[in-house]
Formats: C-alpha cells, structure tokens, sequence
C-alpha cells in the first residue's frame, strides 16, 4: 500500500481497530497507516475515547431520564 | 549458505559498524533536536519512499529531518496509546535511531516497505517495553493482574471532561429504546462480535451499523448541546448557583 495522506479509513474501522476486532492482517495497513497521517489518529483517538465512556457508562444500572447529570457528579466525586 | 555469509560479513565488519552506529546516534540526536524546534511539515517528501531512503543513506541530513518529521508524531502517537506518558519521548528516539542505523547499513531491503519496517521495529520496541515491565511487576507482591502496563492517567481536567461525557452517555442511554441499549452492551461492554450479535438478535449488519450510528449522533448532538449551553452560561453563574 502506498503512503497516502489524503485518504483516510473511515470512523467504523478505527472503532473495530480500537476494540481489538481486527485481525493482524487487517491492522498492518491501518498501523502503517496512522504513523502518516493526523487525521486518523483523531480518528483513533475519537474511537477509543468513545469506547472508554460507552463502557463506563453501559456498565452503570440505567438511569431514569435526567438522571445521567446526577450519576456523572457522584462518578466525579 | 546465504546466511552464514551474512554472519561472517557482519562480523568482519563489526567495528565499521560500531563506528557507524555511534555517528548515526549523534546525527540523529541533532537531527531530531533541529526537527523538535522547527515548524513540522509531515508532507515533504511523502510519497517517494525509495527516494527519501537514498537521500538518508547518501547521508544527508535534510533527508533524516525528513523522516523524523513524517514519523515522529505517529511514533510518539502508538507508544502513548500503548504505553502511556511515561518514556515516550526515549522510545521514539531510540525507534528513529534503529531505523535510521538500518537504512544506513543497508538492511531494509525494500524501501518501497519503509512504512512497514518502521512499524516493525514500533512493535518490537514496544514488546521489548512491555516484556520489561511485566517481568519487573513479578517481584511485586500484590501483583494486580487487572492492571494494565500503561502508565495512562488522567490530569483532573481530563478526568473532569471524561466523566461529564459519561453523564452524557448515560442520557443519551435513557433516550434510546431498551434493543439498542441492549446491542450497544453487548458490543461496547461484553465486546461480543457484531456477526454473533446480528445472528442473536436477528440484525442485518447494516441495521447494526445504523443502529450504533445513531446512538452515536444522539450522544454527539447532546454533547453539542451541553456545550452550547456552558458557553451561554457564564461559570461564576454556575458556581454561585450552587
């Protein structure tokens, strides 16, 4: 594959990277790719980022509606 | 038989190498410090990798500067990822060194892979890295198994900023009907594969897809929203009100 600045994988491939989903195969290029390009390693780090909260927050019991603001100052707390 | 001539020859050629070893460490520190100081412009020289290895080992330094500056903010990007703050600045120099030492001896066979050869040596530094440390938490005796080998921690602010994301999450949760919490707890939390929880769940994947896309915008247009909001706000208000 050749260096390539100016196309980028999309959101859903970092995210599949991210959670581990990928083959090794599948992740040579992409690793190849992000040590190029800035705008993948946002991408990545939106992704990974997404993740962390979507797990934090989905392994808490489900808040009644407006309740999400309360359970975030007794997290921070 | 290959092989053994290439035993030989390395090792008749160990103090040329030695030599050549200890100039590159040099150039490479000056190289990397002119970098580190100058406006990073990873675009030059980008696409023409056979000619970027020539010019690196015909020793021109501007080709050096060339390679640090397109490589150095991805190196540094997967170690932190990986590993953490912590010697970051350390393992990309050391990376930068070993490639460049290579390109000038000659092993990277194919510089069309130069990308792939940096990535190689990337991982392996980062193996060696973690294999360290992993053998030096043995001598520990609480060893928490749980714990991972990056040293990642958040500062207050970001620790602040991730926790308000979560309340955002936990919003955007109570809006979504229960199938969907259920899908995105199956994918983010449990990490089961999207094709088992398509075949569970009688989902196409294009209904998954959409399915956690849409989560995603709710979450993002809630984020936006809050935003809008802390910035009409102004924080003295905020304080007082409480």
């Amino acid at each position: 594959m050749n260096p390539c600045f100016n196309r980028h994988f999309p959101h859903g491939v970092w995210e599949e990277y991210a959670m581990g989903a990928l083959s090794e195969k599948d992740c040579k290029p992409l690793e190849e790719h992000l040590l190029i390009c800035s705008t993948c390693r946002d991408l990545l780090s939106e992704a990974d980022e997404f993740i962390q909260v979507a797990k934090v927050a989905l392994a808490l019991p489900a808040p009644e509606v407006g309740e999400g603001q309360l359970l975030m100052t007794d997290l921070a707390e | 038989m290959a092989a053994s001539l290439r035993i030989q020859s390395e090792f008749t050629n160990d103090q040329d190498t030695n030599a050549l070893e200890l100039q590159s460490s040099e150039t490479v520190t000056r190289v990397v410090e002119r970098a580190d100081s100058g406006e990073v412009d990873a675009r030059s020289g980008a696409e023409d990798w056979p000619g970027l290895v020539k010019r690196i080992q015909d020793g021109d330094e501007a080709g050096m500067e060339d390679l640090y500056r397109l490589f150095a903010r991805g190196i540094r990007s997967h170690f932190w990822r990986q590993l953490g703050l912590q010697d970051v600045d350390d393992k990309v120099h050391d990376t930068f060194l070993i490639v460049v030492q290579a390109i000038l001896r000659g092993d990277l066979r194919e510089p069309d892979r130069l990308m792939g050869f940096v990535r190689t040596v990337v991982r392996r530094q980062l193996a060696a890295h973690i294999d360290q440390r992993v053998h030096g938490r043995k001598n520990q005796l609480h060893l928490d198994v749980a714990t991972r080998v990056s040293d990642r921690r958040l500062n207050p602010e970001q620790h602040t900023a991730f926790h308000e994301k979560v309340g955002l999450m936990l919003e955007t949760l109570t809006q979504l009907p229960d199938r969907d919490t259920e899908i995105l707890t199956r994918y983010y939390l449990h990490e089961e594969t999207q094709r088992h929880i398509c075949a569970e769940m009688h989902l196409t994947a294009i209904q998954f897809r959409l399915l956690k896309s849409r989560a995603k915008a709710r979450f993002g247009a809630l984020g936006k929203r809050k935003l809008r909001h802390k910035i009409l706000v102004p924080p003295f208000s905020r304080i007082t009100a409480g």
